[in-house]
């Protein structure tokens, strides 16, 4: 596996304000990495760094192995969280000039769009001005005009907020499509649902310092509080003597014909060791452990380091 | 393709397809022309007949014809009749209120302030034009004249009219020597030139600030700046609206030059078969109204000026000015918009960078009459305001070649360096939302890194 993106060691100051400490970070080549935050992080102060529409006061940016410099500028696409075109451009005029903007020629650009706008069924949308379209179709639009140039590296800003179920969808299914020809995503999102669902690796911003990243199993398992769930028949009590002093009873619930119990492991104990007490004298139907989600680990870690602080 | 043509050719072609700008190219110099045509039209077309009555109480202008009791003018060759005004005459007072309900449509009364100082009260119910007054005016004052120098001087009217002399100044400037000078009727027009530097300037310098106000507010310049330098877009922008705005000045002077061969020749004709429109060209020099400076103009020997006028320096001229000043007020301009949300926060950047092209304006009209003023030749090289001031000095060749390439010189290196200033307004201004931008603000801004 090779690293497309390094940054390294990188700092952003606007006047007295700092707007990234000593950020390092490795974006691998075909994965998709969530860049997550809560607002003010300074992930935008990042993510124009990486597009190079600001540099960076120290540290460095690596693409590909090489410094990143202006030309670097054709293998990047970016969809910003706000979004936005011409209003009173036509839509296909507007896609052709953006695409050139990012080095390609007039006519393969019209070839290219052609292809994307057939794909997503919006050809006849070519000659309206993006003050006739709705919202949700503008957001497809700009879609189209951040990857068309084919990117290596992808950029997408809350790629979904403003659109529906359907086209949300949509753009999930291109993003795995890109990711899957070999297309390495940067997602920044708050939807940790989404982050789950696409993300190999996770980079957490808070208050310019990156706290956590990695992949987002090793993430899990960090945060892991060797918790599981057990649903067993059988009654409380038989329950709570099986578990003894190794095990810690957390949560227990009563439900139709079944118990639910929530229980921690201490020490170096096992799965195994637990299922084998419950076993003496309960039925036990299933089993699970509970590992946080990634909406639990953001909130966890931030609360920490602003604990910390 | 080059990035920045790329940014120019949008920035072009997406302002000049647009109707507003075809209308105004089109309708621009017609309306123009149409206006000083009109005005001129009015006064020529008007062919009504005047009635005038001369009210003489004292007896000093008419004579009683004693065969028919009937009233004259005293002084043979005044107060003729034309084919315009019908002069009678009376010696009985008469009130302004009998003359609105009688017949007469001119009166014209000859009181003892008029004897004495020359001072008359002219009585219409509609203005008759400046050519009738005229008329009216000069038979009246040299009626007076015959009078005083006959009646009170006892003198031979004919001896006095050869002692009589009329002063004419003929302007020579000993760098031009050879030829006469009409310094004032340049300045007319080269007053004309600052007015269109002036209003060009301020036109396409708010198209460049709403057009950056527009990226930044749609939020598409996030998206261009990850593809082009925010420099880059800055001048793109610039440079493109500035071609926008030589392309409607071509098109005016193509356009105003055939509507005005049109024109000329059209109403030369009717002058040649006229002839009398302009009877006393001193008369118009002090001041005969727009309508007879125009008439002046089209008078095949006053005409002779308006030749004078090197047309293709000129033009020369309000080209570079207009791309010099162009691009001084358009980079703040650029600036300004960057640093606003939206158009009604600019008021309060707006009124110190309009300032000095209003002062260059208000400058201009006042060389008009004093075209060799110090103050003039000093905004004339003051690079905020030498566009506009240095427009109406070169028309009326009250400059020299060097005072023109300094002047040049210091807007080029100011320009470049308002540029430069802009530049870094805008690269961080673009990116910066919901932040009110104050001016300590602005010049942290110009001290960030990239």
């Amino acid at each position: 596996m090779s690293t497309l993106l390094s940054i390294q060691e990188v700092s952003k100051r606007y006047g007295s304000h700092v707007a990234l400490q000593n950020i390092n970070l490795e974006i691998q080549t075909g994965h998709v990495f969530g860049l997550l935050g809560p607002n003010g992080a300074g992930k935008t102060s990042l993510i124009r760094i990486i597009n190079q529409i600001t540099a960076p006061d120290e540290g460095r940016v690596i693409f590909k192995g090489e410094t990143l410099r202006p030309e670097h500028i054709a293998h990047i696409g970016y969809l910003p969280e706000e979004r936005g075109l011409y209003k009173k451009m036509k839509v296909g005029e507007q896609c052709v000039y953006l695409a050139q903007l990012k080095g390609l020629s007039k006519q393969e650009a019209v070839k290219r769009l052609t292809y994307w706008f057939e794909r997503f069924d919006i050809m006849a949308w070519w000659n309206k001005t993006i003050e006739d379209l709705s919202k949700g179709m503008a957001q497809k639009v700009q879609f189209i005009t951040t990857i068309l140039h084919e990117p290596e590296l992808l950029i997408l800003d809350e790629p979904f907020s403003g659109f529906d179920p359907i086209n949300a969808a949509l753009i999930r299914e291109e993003m795995l499509r890109l990711k899957g020809l070999g297309a390495t995503i940067i997602l920044s999102t708050h939807d940790m649902g989404s982050v789950e669902e696409l993300c190999d690796e996770i980079g957490l911003i808070h208050q310019s310092n990156l706290i956590l990243s990695g992949p987002v199993k090793q993430v899990k398992n960090q945060f892991k509080q060797h918790l599981y769930e057990i649903e067993y028949i059988g009654t409380a009590m038989e329950l709570g003597i099986a578990l003894g002093h190794q095990f810690e009873l957390m949560d227990h619930q009563v439900l139709d014909g079944f118990n639910k119990a929530k229980i921690k492991i201490h020490g170096e104990l096992k799965l195994n060791d637990l299922l084998r007490s419950v076993m003496q004298n309960s039925e036990i139907l299933s089993a699970r452990e509970l590992v946080p989600d990634m909406h639990e680990i953001f909130i966890q870690a931030v609360t920490q380091k602003q604990q910390e602080l | 393709m080059n990035k920045i043509l790329l940014i120019i050719q949008r920035e072009y072609l997406s302002r000049v397809k647009k109707k507003s700008f075809l209308i105004m190219t089109f309708l621009g110099p017609l309306l123009f022309a149409g206006l000083m045509f009109g005005a001129i039209a009015v006064t020529m077309n008007d062919k009504s007949v005047y009635q005038v009555l001369v009210v003489d109480p004292y007896a000093v202008i008419t004579r009683v014809d004693s065969a028919n009791q009937t009233l004259y003018p005293r002084f043979v060759d005044q107060f003729k009749d034309d084919e315009r005004i019908i002069y009678s005459f009376t010696r009985k007072e008469v009130t302004p209120e009998e003359f609105k309900e009688g017949q007469y449509q001119v009166m014209l009364q000859v009181d003892d302030v008029t004897i004495n100082d020359g001072k008359c009260n002219f009585y219409y119910k509609k203005f008759p034009g400046e050519s009738v007054q005229r008329k009216v005016g000069d038979d009246l004052e040299i009626s007076l004249e015959r009078f005083r120098v006959v009646d009170s001087l006892q003198l031979d009217y004919e001896k006095y009219k050869r002692a009589k002399m009329n002063v004419s100044f003929a302007d020579i400037n000993v760098a031009n020597l050879g030829e006469e000078d009409k310094t004032q009727e340049k300045a007319v027009i080269g007053f004309v030139f600052a007015i269109m530097i002036y209003m060009f300037i301020f036109m396409y310098g708010v198209q460049v600030m709403r057009g950056v106000i527009e990226e930044k507010t749609n939020r598409i310049v996030e998206v261009i700046v990850s593809s082009v330098k925010p420099f880059q877009l800055m001048m793109g922008k610039v440079i493109g609206i500035g071609l926008v705005g030589l392309t409607q000045f071509l098109m005016w002077v193509i356009l105003s030059s055939i509507v005005a061969t049109v024109g000329i020749s059209f109403f030369s004709s009717q002058i040649a078969g006229g002839a009398a429109v302009v009877e006393n060209a001193q008369m118009i020099q002090t001041g005969g109204g727009q309508a007879a400076m125009m008439a002046e103009l089209m008078n095949n020997q006053a005409i002779n000026w308006f030749f004078q006028i090197n047309w293709t320096l000129m033009i020369s001229l309000f080209i570079f000015y207009f791309i010099g000043g162009y691009f001084l007020y358009a980079s703040l301009f650029a600036a300004i918009g960057a640093a606003v949300d939206s158009e009604t926060d600019t008021q309060q950047f707006m009124l110190p960078v309009s300032l000095p092209l209003v002062f260059g304006y208000i400058v201009s009209a006042m060389l008009i009459d004093n075209p060799e003023s110090g103050a003039g030749n000093f905004f004339a090289l003051f690079p905020l305001t030498s566009p506009v001031v240095m427009m109406v000095k070169a028309t009326m060749s009250t400059t020299s070649v060097t005072m023109i390439l300094l002047s040049m010189a210091i807007l080029v290196i100011t320009f470049i360096a308002f540029i430069a200033l802009a530049g870094r307004i805008y690269r961080v201004g673009i990116l910066m939302y919901g932040k009110k931008a104050s001016y300590r603000e602005l010049w942290k801004w110009i001290r960030y890194n990239p």
